[in-house]
This record gives structure tokens, sequence and C-alpha cells, in this order.
């Protein structure tokens, strides 16, 4: 006898619904596979093309960065040749190449000064020349163009060198070898000054010993005391100055890349008079001509370091 | 002849003009400048001058003489001097006062 198959269960609708969601979850699904794809490849066409863009703008600017550097450097290297051949050509005349006139001179002398004088130390050749015109009968034509030129110079340094310093002004009394006391007639054996560059507070003390109308020059010593965690320091220096002494150029090495110098602002040597100025100033505002030393550099670049280090917040210690 | 000698009076007179001495700088009190108007009197021997202080309160003052003058300051109704020395090229002097007690103190900066 055959058996007769049981009847199926009726349909409720939940079969129902999964007979016409089936199909159609494999549509969302590949729906969303397709929409999925197509955003990530537009996101990472969109990358692709900041990218592009961002590095042409890098590669431009390197290329402007190298274009500019070369030109500057070509530019710098012009330059030097140039002044290179002017300094040889002129400095020859001096030095025997040419005998030249004192008229020549002079202006040699005129043309090295304009355009070296944040280099070389021209104060040899300004006292030669000086005794060269000596017995010239335009002496004193020939000696006030060479004062003007040292004049025009020193104030040019003096306005670079205050911007970044300290400076003061004293009167000296040549007869009594004293300076003028702040009330502007009384002696005083030294004037002493308390000056700050770069947080560096220094005491300058200046003394006069000796005074020399003829030459027109005023023998000085400076003493500087400085305030040093391990106790209070002590330099002293001396030295004869006149019109031809350049800031830039002459002066006085101190510590942390600073430098301190005096110039000759007038000098009266029927009154035996004269008036200074001591400036103290950071070592970038010196000539050329001196480098600074390399234990000065390299306690720049880490206090330079330190100070960024200083400012970011500390790690968490590590567990 | 009285011609040649008024003649010869304007040359002298222009002259000591010409080569007129100066003093320049500024006045400040308390590390600020002065306001303009302040007044100042440089009195040489047989020469004088007088000025006042612009709006940064500098000052320039010319004078037909050189060696030991006296530099006088007007300020804030009372006065004080000081003594400079004028060259036959300018000279700066950078000047403070201040008060002490009813006193105006005149010094070089």
């Amino acid at each position: 006898m055959g058996e007769t198959p049981a009847p199926r269960p009726p349909r409720d609708g939940w079969d129902k619904a999964a007979i016409v969601l089936q199909p159609v979850g494999g549509l969302l699904t590949a729906l969303a596979v397709a929409v999925l794809g197509f955003w990530t490849s537009s996101w990472l066409r969109d990358r692709e093309a900041r990218e592009a863009t961002l590095r042409e703008r890098m590669q431009t600017n390197d290329t402007n960065a190298r274009l500019y550097s070369e030109l500057i450097s070509k530019r710098e290297e012009s330059e030097s040749a140039l002044r290179k051949d002017m300094f040889t050509s002129i400095i020859t005349s001096f030095l025997g190449g040419g005998a030249g006139n004192l008229e020549q001179k002079v202006l040699n002398l005129e043309l090295l000064v304009y355009n070296f004088h944040e280099s070389l130390d021209l104060k040899p050749l300004f006292l030669h020349l000086a005794r060269q015109v000596r017995d010239s009968p335009q002496r004193a034509e020939y000696l006030s163009r060479l004062n003007r030129v040292a004049e025009e110079v020193i104030k040019k340094q003096m306005l670079v060198i205050e911007e970044g310093g300290a400076t003061f002004d004293a009167a000296v009394d040549g007869k009594a070898l004293a300076l003028v006391g702040p009330d502007g007639q009384s002696e005083v054996p030294f004037v002493a000054r308390d000056l700050v560059v770069d947080g560096v507070a220094r005491n300058f003390k200046l003394e006069v010993l000796d005074f020399d109308p003829a030459n027109q020059q005023v023998n000085l010593r400076v003493t500087v005391r400085t305030a040093e965690p391990t106790g209070s320091e002590t330099v002293s220096t001396e030295f004869w100055l006149g019109h031809f002494d350049f800031p830039m150029i002459d002066n006085t090495r101190l510590p942390h890349d600073q430098r301190l110098a005096v110039v000759l602002n007038n000098f009266d040597a029927a009154g035996s008079r004269a008036d200074l100025t001591l400036a103290y100033f950071p070592g970038k505002y010196a000539g050329l001509r001196e480098k600074p030393y390399y234990d000065e550099v390299l306690a720049k670049l880490l206090a330079a370091g330190k100070a960024p280090q200083a400012d970011a917040p500390t790690a968490a210690p590590g567990r | 002849m009285r011609k040649f000698l008024v003649l010869g009076a304007m040359l002298l007179a222009g002259a000591a003009a010409a080569s007129a001495a100066e003093i320049h700088g500024t006045l400040s009190e308390g590390g600020k400048p002065l306001p303009g108007g302040v007044a100042l009197k440089l009195e040489c021997s047989g020469a004088s001058a007088d000025g006042k202080t612009d709006e940064f309160g500098s000052y320039s003052l010319k004078v037909a003489a050189a060696g030991a003058c006296k530099l006088s300051v007007d300020y804030k109704g009372a006065s004080a001097s000081l003594t400079v020395s004028v060259y036959d090229k300018p000279s700066r002097y950078d000047l403070a006062v201040r008060k002490d007690g009813d006193k105006l103190v005149l010094a070089r900066k």
C-alpha cells in the first residue's frame, strides 16, 4: 500500500517574505558592493589627484628655491670677483705697485673705505696716508677729506650697532686726564655704567690714561665686570683711540659673542676736550673680518634647540 | 671806507654763521621722550641760541661759538642747566631730566 505524502504545512507570512526577500537581498548586496566600489574608487582618484597637485606644487617650489639659490650664489660670486678685482687694483697703488700722487691715494682710500669698511681694518692705511700728507701744501684739504670719510663711516656703523646694542656717551677733560661728571662741570676719575644686551648685564668703567693733542688720540682703559653664576668676572683692556677706529672692525671681543667698542665723536686739541661713545653690542653686528668661535656657535645652536623643547608639552612616563 | 667796514662785518657774520657749531639729541624723562615745545637755551661766550623740542623729544641748537657752554631746559615750571662741550663739528647730547623734590635735574644719558 502506498503512503500518501504528508500534506505541507501552510506557508505563513514569514515564509512568503523569505521567498521574496532572498533574491532582493542578493540584489541589494550587489548594489551595495557596486556603490561602495564606486565611492572607494572616486575617493582614491580624488586623493591621487590631490597628491599629484601637492607633488607638483612641491616640485615647483623646489625648482624655484634651487633657481633662487643658484641666482643668489652666482650674484655673490660675480660681486666677490668684482670686489676682489677692485680691491687688488686699489691696494696695489698703496703697496708700491703704482707711485700715484697724493690726490690719487686719498681717492683710492676713499674708495676702499666706502666699499670695504665692514671687512677690513683700514686704520693703518689712514695713519700711513695722514703721515704722507703732512708735508703736502694741500695738507689741510687731504686731512679734512680723510677725517670726513672716517667720520661718515663711523656714523654709519654706529647707526647699525645702536640698533642691537647699548651705548653711553662720555666727555674727556684732557688737561686733568679725567672724565666730565654728570653735572657737566666736575671732573671724575672714571665713569661707570651698567648696560644690558641680549639679557647679559655688564658694568663698564671708562678711565682716561693719556691725551695726545698732536695726533688727536686718547688713551683709555675700559674695565668690564660681568656677573656670572660662579661669581663676578672682570676683564680690562687699554688702547689708544683716534678718528680712524671703526667700531665694527676695531672692537674688543667679550664672552657670549658680544663686543665692546669706543668711538671718538669729537676732539678739541686747543681746549683739551674730547667726546666719546662706548658701545656694547652683539657679535652679529661686528664686521665680516671676524669669525665667531665654534664653541660660541654651538652654544647658540644648543640654546636655540632648547627653547622650543621647553615650550613643548612633556611626554607621559611609559608604563 | 664805511661801506667796506659794513661789508667786512657782514662777511665776518656770514663766516661765523657758516661755521656754526651744533649740539643735537633727545630729551627724555623716565626713558620716555619729552613732548614737543619744551624750551632749550644754549649760552656760549658771547653767543646764544634758543630752540624747542619737536614731537619726538629731539632738539638741535646751532651757535656761532665753541667751547664750554651752558644748556638750559625749562620744563614743568622749573629750570635746569648743564655744562656741555660744543665743538666745531656737531655733538650729540642725549639728555634726561628728572625731578629731585622741587628741583629739576638735567644730565647726559
